[in-house]
């Protein structure tokens, strides 16, 4: 029998981010979600004869904020092209965006490298109505030019993700730096962020790409994950029987997590390109670029990210989940400024970060630490706690829970219950030592041969005893101090 | 709705130029058309560039015949193209250029255009603004009746 092929994913994205800007790309209309279909438009943005295309210097300055943020090139001199299209959206016929000189080129946003990103107007809204909610079998449909105009930054990946795991993650990374720029309100559910993947994938160790298909409407982070899945088992499936994965573009339907095809003849575009003759081209001075990287925060996820690895000395996937998630991050410095009562001794960063993912756990993962009973001096003691071994691991983590539900110190909840750690003179944790060894004189002896993986039968025993109130490593310092 | 209106409310000549447009735009033609007229266009630039480091103002016919008969030409675009043979470089170098009627041939009202370089609109204004009373010609058809004016 044949060896099965193992394939590897291979993973690009193309983001489109709606800029927070007061008003659209080309004209002075409002950009406003919520209101009335309609009422934001003007002779521009509806595409009458005549109106003439002005550029949004707001859109401009953000533009160029995303690409110092995501570490790109920023051109001095970009151009608008017209992509001609022929649908209800679009009232001009074309869409006026960028395409062969970009605003930015280059760039990176942690392990993935960026393409290219560019200034673009959004179409305009269409309601379907009827049981598909698409435009195919739709009984009608509306056209709500409210949105049509809208500054649109897209952001376009190099194909350098290898999961769908990772696809989200990254692109979670990419929100919350967007967030945090202050560029876009960066939603995916209600369309301020929306994402496509180019997906293909490639026998592992390959250097070529294979046939990739592009996947659209995957409007939140559990549907981009699982569509993108769902794509690369339909890739491997065909690969595997032999056949060939055909170019195309595919529909994600998220109430069955199904992908079907679009029409081939929506897919046949040929946009032709050409400069957009109504606007002059995009100077971008040295000033622009100042002005746009002052208004950058002073730390960009990816660079806390770092900060927390290389300076706390934090595991590289810990340092990212505390910075990619703002308000984990927060509550983590905070928690790192010390227990706060008097207590002089420094909160271990590792062991304290260690603690956060158990807080999440309790409170639930979206919410936000700060809104917990646990307040982060309080979380920095436990932490000073465990490390001083005041109170074993196992116990702490009951502690913990204890505080998610009423809040207060964990030092007065290890007093009232009784959970403080049990020391070998005081507590009696030598007899029931030697209790563990008399129990299992196999083990014992076993261990007293060399075998310490023989300890484990003796650890627990007391641990079961104490119910988790001992710690283990001064169990195993005393069962090897009896049988050293 | 969007069949109908294209089909009927567009004329032969405005769908020729659209079917031309989009021919000229569409992927695998680009190059040899858009691109190689861009390129042409650059020249056409130049040439006046050239042209007025040695002149102010370039004067020459508006147009190369006196106006011909409604619908006579349709069938043959090539040749009606080639009407405006004397204002589209303007245009394409995107330079000003302004006509004033000088005279009549065989009863039918010449134009006489002046060109300039780029921004040199007040200049050509003043120009042409000359020029028109020098001539002194007389916008009046001589063929319509007194009364009619």
């Amino acid at each position: 029998m044949v060896a099965a092929v193992e394939y590897e994913p291979v993973i690009g994205l193309e983001i489109h981010v709606q800029l927070k800007t007061q008003t659209k790309m080309f004209c002075s209309c409002q950009v406003f979600f919520g209101d009335p279909p309609n009422v934001h438009t003007c002779p521009v943005c509806l595409g009458l004869p005549g109106a003439l295309p002005v550029v949004n210097a707001r859109a401009v300055h953000f533009g160029v904020m995303i690409g110092l943020a995501l570490g790109c090139e920023i051109a001095e001199r970009s151009l608008f092209h017209r992509k001609n299209y022929f649908y209800p959206d679009n009232p001009k016929g074309y869409q006026i965006s960028q395409y062969d000189i970009p605003l930015c080129r280059g760039g990176r946003l942690g392990d993935v490298r960026i393409h290219r990103v560019h200034l673009e107007e959004d179409a305009a809204k269409l309601n379907h109505l009827g049981q598909s909610g698409r435009i195919h079998g739709a009984d009608r449909s509306w056209v709500d030019f409210n949105r049509c105009g809208t500054p649109l930054v897209e952001i376009v990946t190099e194909p350098d993700i290898r999961s769908p795991e990772q696809a989200r993650e990254w692109l979670t990374v990419l929100r919350e730096t967007l967030r945090q720029i202050g560029v876009s309100d960066v939603n995916m559910e209600e369309g301020s962020l929306r994402c496509d993947a180019n997906v293909s994938v490639r026998p592992r160790g390959s250097n070529e790409l294979g046939t990739k298909t592009e996947l659209k409407n995957m409007n939140s982070f559990r549907f981009l994950e699982r569509g993108v899945r769902a794509e690369v088992e339909r890739q491997i499936g065909l690969l595997g029987a032999g056949e060939s994965v055909a170019q195309e573009t595919l529909h994600f339907d998220p109430a069955s997590g199904r992908l079907t095809p679009l029409r081939s003849k929506e897919e046949a575009h040929d946009y032709r390109y050409f400069p957009e003759p109504d606007l002059v081209p995009l100077l971008v001075s040295e000033e622009l670029r100042e002005a746009a990287r002052a208004d950058l925060p002073a730390e960009l996820p990816t660079e806390r990210a770092t900060r927390f690895e290389h300076e706390l000395g934090l595991s590289a996937a810990r340092a990212r989940e505390l910075a990619f998630r703002a308000e984990l991050g927060d509550y983590f410095e905070r928690a790192l400024a010390g227990p706060g009562d008097g207590h002089a001794e420094r909160v271990d960063p590792v062991e304290l970060s260690n603690w956060i993912p158990q807080l999440v756990e309790r409170i639930g993962s979206d919410a936000d630490p700060a809104q917990s009973r646990v307040a982060p001096e309080n979380l920095a003691e436990l932490a000073v706690m465990v490390k001083q071994r005041a109170v074993s691991r196992d116990a702490a983590r009951e502690v913990l829970t204890r505080m998610v539900g009423e809040g207060g110190s964990p030092r007065e909840i290890v007093e009232r219950e009784g959970l403080g750690a049990l020391s070998a003179d005081e507590d009696g944790l030598g007899e029931l030592v030697d209790r563990a060894i008399a129990a299992d004189p196999d083990a014992a002896s076993e261990v007293r041969a060399g075998n310490m993986r023989a300890i484990g039968p003796l650890v627990g025993y007391v641990m079961r005893e104490t119910k988790g109130r001992a710690d283990g490593k001064e169990i195993t310092r005393l069962i090897r101090e009896r049988l050293g | 709705m969007y069949e109908r209106t294209r089909a009927q409310g567009f004329g032969d000549e405005v769908k020729r130029r659209i079917m031309l447009g989009t021919y000229a735009l569409s992927s695998g033609y680009y190059e040899a058309y858009y691109g190689t007229a861009q390129k042409v266009r650059t020249k056409i630039s130049e040439d006046f560039r050239d042209a007025f480091g040695r002149f102010d103002l370039i004067a020459t016919p508006t147009s190369p015949w006196t106006a011909f008969e409604l619908g006579s030409k349709t069938d043959d675009p090539l040749a009606m193209y080639l009407n405006d043979f004397c204002t589209v470089p303007m245009s394409l170098a995107g330079i000003p250029a302004v006509s004033i009627p000088c005279g009549l041939s065989e009863g039918l009202p010449v134009g006489f255009q002046l060109t300039g370089p780029a921004f040199s609109e007040s200049r050509l204004l003043d120009a042409a603004y000359a020029l028109e009373l020098a001539i002194g010609f007389d916008g009046s058809p001589a063929r319509l009746p007194a009364e009619a004016l």
